[in-house]
């Protein structure tokens, strides 16, 4: 049994169908990305994971815990159990990034503040911005803003970290540092879940990816050479700028490999 | 010119000194307590999309479109009509709060419309309900981005507060005419007065400017 399994995920926007009997599978530790078009529904289904889309229907079992979406107060079974980094980050800026990260944990989870402070420190430590404590969002580069994002979801202890086009605001060094961190996070056992146009990252970091189109799930490929055999995915991919049978580095396919 | 004589004016100084702590007091109870009810009027219109909304927008425009002083007016003689006799000092503060209300909640609106809207959605996904969000997110931004319009507003209040003397209440002004009518020297007890006014003003500005860099150590 999957660690995470989502199933027919039904979305509406009036009298269209914006996503339709969507889906995925993923095992702990996993990083996956969902990959099409714009408008394919990506966003949407990763939205929906975490209660800020309304769906018409749908299930999400996370580690044999069964949430019926569309039932009320799903929203908030969702968000206690995963943890969202947006694109435009969303960094609150009149906070230093030690707030931003003990605001949740102090104000939501009511954790003391030093027993928080501390978690954020050490957290803040690993990500390679011990320094950046006391600094407001408006002092830290995008690449900065991206981590302490990641790290005030960590905070947040979720199964299932989603993040939003995590590449999309970064020059290609620090998208090398965020896809190494992820790396790293997938390792510790958080199962990740990107929505990313960036066919490279897309390439190098993912375990399984979803390929959709018109809000339904074209095709799934696990593992990179999986993917590479499947005709959509590898067309879709080739087309975006990235050939995924092409040699990429083995030692970052991920754990099965 | 020779013939102005600031001696009797300047006799009684102590007097006058005593009306700017009024003019300070009204203003500063006027403008917390506006600010209180502009943070309710300014949820109610964004929390709200039905009669809230509009009975919140309707209060501002009525209120931004007439004369303070009518305001006080209103107040001054129709709270006792009610039932409700308070003093001139009270009716001030209230008519000058509520106008303040009206002014302040506009400044606000403008403030929340500039905060970012994956802020809302942020603070959801952080588990925050919508009062936490308000108090420990939207408010305390919209409160610095602001600052700068709200102090501003404080100080036309300060110099507004004037019109307090129109009913009898022994503010700056108040105190000054006053000392204009028992010493003749209206010319002088005014300039003065103005000056006063003037350095008030200008010790605000500087003590504004000192809050704003302390809020920006502060994180």
């Amino acid at each position: 049994m999957p660690y995470i399994d989502v199933r027919d995920v039904c979305v509406r926007h009036g009298k269209n169908e914006t996503l339709g009997e969507a889906g995925f599978v993923a095992e702990r530790g996993e990083i996956v990305s969902f990959i099409g078009p714009s408008g394919s529904g990506k966003t949407t289904l990763l939205r929906t994971l975490i209660g800020l889309q309304p769906v018409v229907r749908g299930s999400m079992t996370v580690d044999g815990r069964v949430v019926d979406m569309s039932a009320a107060g799903a929203a908030k079974i969702l968000r206690d159990q995963s943890a969202i980094v947006f694109q435009q980050f969303g960094l609150f800026g009149h906070m230093s990034v030690l707030r931003n990260l003990t605001l949740a944990p102090t104000v939501v989870a009511k954790r003391t503040r030093t027993e928080a402070e501390n978690e954020a420190r050490g957290l803040l430590e690993r990500l390679g911005l011990g320094d950046k404590a006391d600094a407001l969002p408006a002092d830290l580069s995008g690449g900065q803003k991206q981590r302490v994002a990641i790290a005030r979801a960590l905070m947040l202890r979720p199964s299932l970290l989603l993040l939003d086009e995590p590449t999309s605001a970064l020059d290609p060094r620090k998208v090398h540092e965020v896809s190494v961190l992820l790396r790293d996070l997938a390792r510790d056992g958080m199962t990740v879940v990107q929505v990313s146009h960036a066919m490279s990252v897309v390439s190098s970091l993912s375990d399984r990816i979803v390929l959709l189109e018109e809000g339904r799930v074209r095709a799934v490929g696990k593992g990179l050479r999986e993917a590479a055999q499947e005709p959509d995915i590898a067309a879709f991919m080739n087309a975006h700028g990235s050939d995924p049978g092409a040699g990429l580095p083995v030692g970052q396919l991920g754990p099965q490999q | 010119m020779s013939q102005l004589n600031f001696h009797p004016v300047l006799l009684r100084l102590p007097f006058l000194l005593g009306g700017v702590g009024v003019t300070v007091l009204i203003a500063t109870l006027a403008f917390g307590l506006g600010l209180f009810l502009a943070v309710l009027l300014v949820v109610l219109r964004f929390e709200n999309k039905g009669f809230w909304c509009k009975a919140s927008r309707s209060f501002s425009t009525a209120l931004t479109n007439t004369p303070q002083l009518s305001q006080i007016f209103a107040v001054f003689y129709c709270l006792p009509l009610m039932g409700l006799m308070v003093s001139p000092f009270l009716s001030v503060v209230i008519g000058m709060t509520l106008n303040a209300a009206a002014y302040l909640a506009d400044i606000l609106g403008a403030g929340m419309a500039r905060v970012p809207p994956v802020y809302h959605e942020v603070a959801l996904t952080l588990g925050l309900n919508r009062r936490q969000t308000y108090l420990r997110v939207i408010l305390p931004h919209v409160g610095r981005t602001m600052f700068p319009a709200l102090a501003n507003h404080f100080q036309i209040m300060i110099l507004g507060s004037a019109m307090a003397s129109i009913f009898g209440v022994e503010d700056l002004t108040g105190r000054a005419y006053d000392i204009g009518s028992t010493t003749f020297r209206i010319l002088e007890v005014m300039l003065v007065t103005g000056g006063l006014y003037a350095v008030l003003s200008f010790a605000l500005t500087g003590f504004f400017v000192l809050c704003r860099r302390t809020m920006e150590r502060m994180v």
